[in-house]
């Protein structure tokens, strides 16, 4: 007979055998039941509490949003963010760009009035090329996918308006980016926060 | 080759016997009419002989303590597109490679008791180029040689592959303690670069859908079903997979593998098996607090947190030369509250369901031992690699065609060329902007 699995008298093991028969079964049944137990649900990737965004990833939800690896209640400053609350062009009084109407930022470190954003900012892109001959001349093709205005570690850590200015060592560009995205000081990962100092 | 000429040629071979408890250390050359020849490194881990590989290559059992292992050095060069992030995990210019340096201490302890070590040199962390948040460093590991007027030398490190005791009641009923490696498919347990077909094993396999190895009881033994049948069963009870599941577990949750296997010889040899893998992954930060009686204290912080389930299916045919063998993979990841990581600014990660799998075929002649083969590999993930993409469902495909020849039994040679292909939303630019060339070179040997 051959050798198999180190067992060589056969007559020996038929007892066993029998005994297998009925323990293999529960075995197989066991992998059986294991193999039918969906742990993912292809529909709901993101959990209870969680939502699936366009891209397939999860984002907080509504009235949330990720900070320092966790979903936090977006803070209501007191400005009435409403439409109309503050027209474009009428340098209305803010505390953040939440309260200026679309193609503003709030000049919190100087005016704290809303003033024009820089040109190109916000802009949908896929490459540098979009971004180009515009103040935002850096595409954010990491999560946002829109012009950003880059090199603000050069300029003291000055960004216009309320934006925060973080390093990003990893793509050797510093980026300005929305207040709300780096509450107190921190930086969307894995971004180092340039602490501004100057004034405009 | 016949076998009383390998039996010869590794009688050459020295290896170490262990004289009783106390141990004093002697050579000891193998007796030529010794038990039967072994047919590969895992007959000598203890492993059963029909899940090997048949045409593998030949050892000798050494009685008392046995010292033993593999290696491999080879060549190769990738063409892959300029300024590919696949160049941060992998090397485009040719060069030649020390890969895998393992050597096994096995033990007879008597009384039904054994031991087995394997532990890999490597010139690692030395090279290795993590990616951090200011960007690539390569890792050096330069120091001062203090018996070389100082000078600076790049120190390397090891691996435990695996570490366990075992007692054996029958050959039905089996125990093993330690550090063991996942039962599951072929070539996780049946790991050395000598026994593997390709130039490396399947991308597949190497991703560790289950883990490589866990640390836990495993309980094991093998029973005829007939005279061509054999049926083994395999369960596992571990840590699970974890940032230090080698001798910590930070959850209470424990990890079950189940595996079932069948033989059968007759026209030719059959093996197929399934195995099923279920645990916890849990990662933790420690943060010094005062508590609310000002003095400190430790709270722990979630960092990642996620069940997962695994399914494994395998076969494989040997007959004369033909070799065919094929694995199937899944792997199920999902996150618990709290415990999803960051994706980008302002995304998570998505659960994810990644399978794949492969295929081999090959025919090995009787002249130099050649075999001449043909391999698929398909993998499925869902899109966490690059977050500049969207997290939609990835494919890769990998063909090889190469030459493993087997000139004596404890030498392996290979040759192969390689071409990955992937199907990518957006890969212009992309890490996986297809297609990847490989060519491949590697002698792989027992010792």
């Amino acid at each position: 007979m051959h050798r198999i699995w180190g067992v060589t008298r056969y007559d020996q093991h038929r007892e066993g055998i029998r005994r297998m028969d009925v323990e293999g079964r529960r075995l197989a049944l066991l992998l059986a039941i294991s193999l039918c137990g969906c742990l993912v649900d292809s529909g709901a990737p993101c959990g209870a509490h969680l939502r699936l965004d366009a891209d397939g990833a999860c984002v907080c939800p509504e009235g949330s949003a990720l900070s320092d690896g966790a979903c936090v209640p977006v803070v209501d400053d007191g400005v009435d963010d409403s439409a109309g609350a503050c027209e474009a062009g009428a340098g209305c009084a803010c505390t953040s760009s939440r309260g200026c109407p679309e193609g503003e930022l709030c000049d919190s470190h100087d005016s704290e009035r809303c003033v024009a954003a820089p040109s190109g900012l916000g802009a949908p892109c896929s490459g540098a090329a979009e971004c180009a001959g515009t103040e935002a001349t850096f595409c954010e093709s990491f999560s946002t996918r829109t012009c950003v205005v880059q090199g603000c570690a050069a300029r003291a850590g000055v960004c216009p308006g309320d934006l925060v200015c973080c390093d990003y060592a990893v793509i050797g560009t510093s980026l300005c980016v929305p207040s709300d995205l780096a509450p107190d000081g921190g930086c969307p990962a894995p971004g180092q926060l340039v602490m501004r100092t100057s004034s405009p | 080759m016949s076998r009383s000429r390998a039996s010869r040629r590794l009688a050459c071979r020295v290896g170490l016997s262990l004289l009783g408890w106390l141990g004093s250390v002697h050579a000891q050359s193998a007796d030529p009419g010794a038990s039967p020849e072994p047919t590969s490194l895992a007959e000598l881990e203890g492993e059963p002989l029909s899940l090997t590989d048949p045409s593998a290559p030949a050892l000798e059992t050494l009685g008392g303590l046995a010292l033993y292992g593999f290696a491999d050095f080879g060549f190769y060069k990738l063409f892959m597109p300029k300024g590919s992030l696949l160049r941060t995990q992998l090397f485009g210019d040719s060069a030649f490679a020390v890969g895998n340096l393992n050597t096994y201490l096995s033990g007879e302890l008597g009384g039904g008791w054994r031991s087995l070590m394997e532990i890999r040199f490597t010139y690692l962390p030395n090279g290795s180029r993590p990616i951090t948040a200011s960007g690539i460093e390569r890792v050096s590991t330069a120091a001062q040689d203090y018996t070389n007027s100082g000078r600076v030398r790049n120190t390397g490190s090891i691996f435990i592959e695996r570490a366990w005791i075992e007692y054996s009641a029958s050959a039905a009923l089996n125990l093993r303690g330690g550090s063991w490696l996942t039962p599951y498919g072929i070539w996780n347990e049946d790991h050395g670069s000598p026994t593997i077909i390709p130039v490396t094993r399947p991308y597949v396999i190497g991703l560790e859908l289950l883990p490589e190895r866990q640390t836990g009881l495993l309980l094991y033994g093998s029973f005829f079903a007939s005279e061509s049948v054999t049926l083994r069963y395999q369960v596992g009870l571990s840590n699970g997979r974890g940032p230090i599941q080698d001798y910590a577990d930070l959850d209470e949750n424990k990890a079950v593998t189940l595996r079932l296997q069948l033989h059968h010889h007759g026209a030719g040899d059959l093996d197929l098996g399934a195995a099923a893998y279920i645990g916890r992954y849990t990662d933790l930060d420690q943060l010094i607090r005062p508590n609310g009686n000002g003095v400190l204290g430790v709270e722990e912080q979630l960092l990642q947190r996620y069940d997962e389930a695994s399914y494994a299916l395998d076969a494989r045919y040997v007959r004369g030369g033909l070799h065919l063998q094929t694995e199937f993979i899944m792997n199920e990841k999902a996150y618990a509250d709290g415990g999803r990581p960051v994706r980008s600014a302002t995304q998570f990660q998505p659960d994810d369901r990644r399978y794949g799998g492969y295929g081999l075929a090959g025919y090995r002649f009787d002249w130099l031992g050649i075999m001449p083969y043909l391999t698929g590999e398909y993998f499925s993930p869902i899109n966490t690699f690059e977050p500049t993409r969207a997290a939609t469902r990835d494919v890769f495909w990998d063909f090889g065609l190469g030459i493993n020849s087997r000139p004596t039994t404890n030498v392996t040679l290979k040759l192969e060329g390689n071409l990955a292909v992937f199907d990518i939303e957006n890969a212009k630019g992309s890490a996986l902007e297809h297609p990847v060339l490989g060519v491949q070179a590697q002698v792989a040997w027992a010792f």
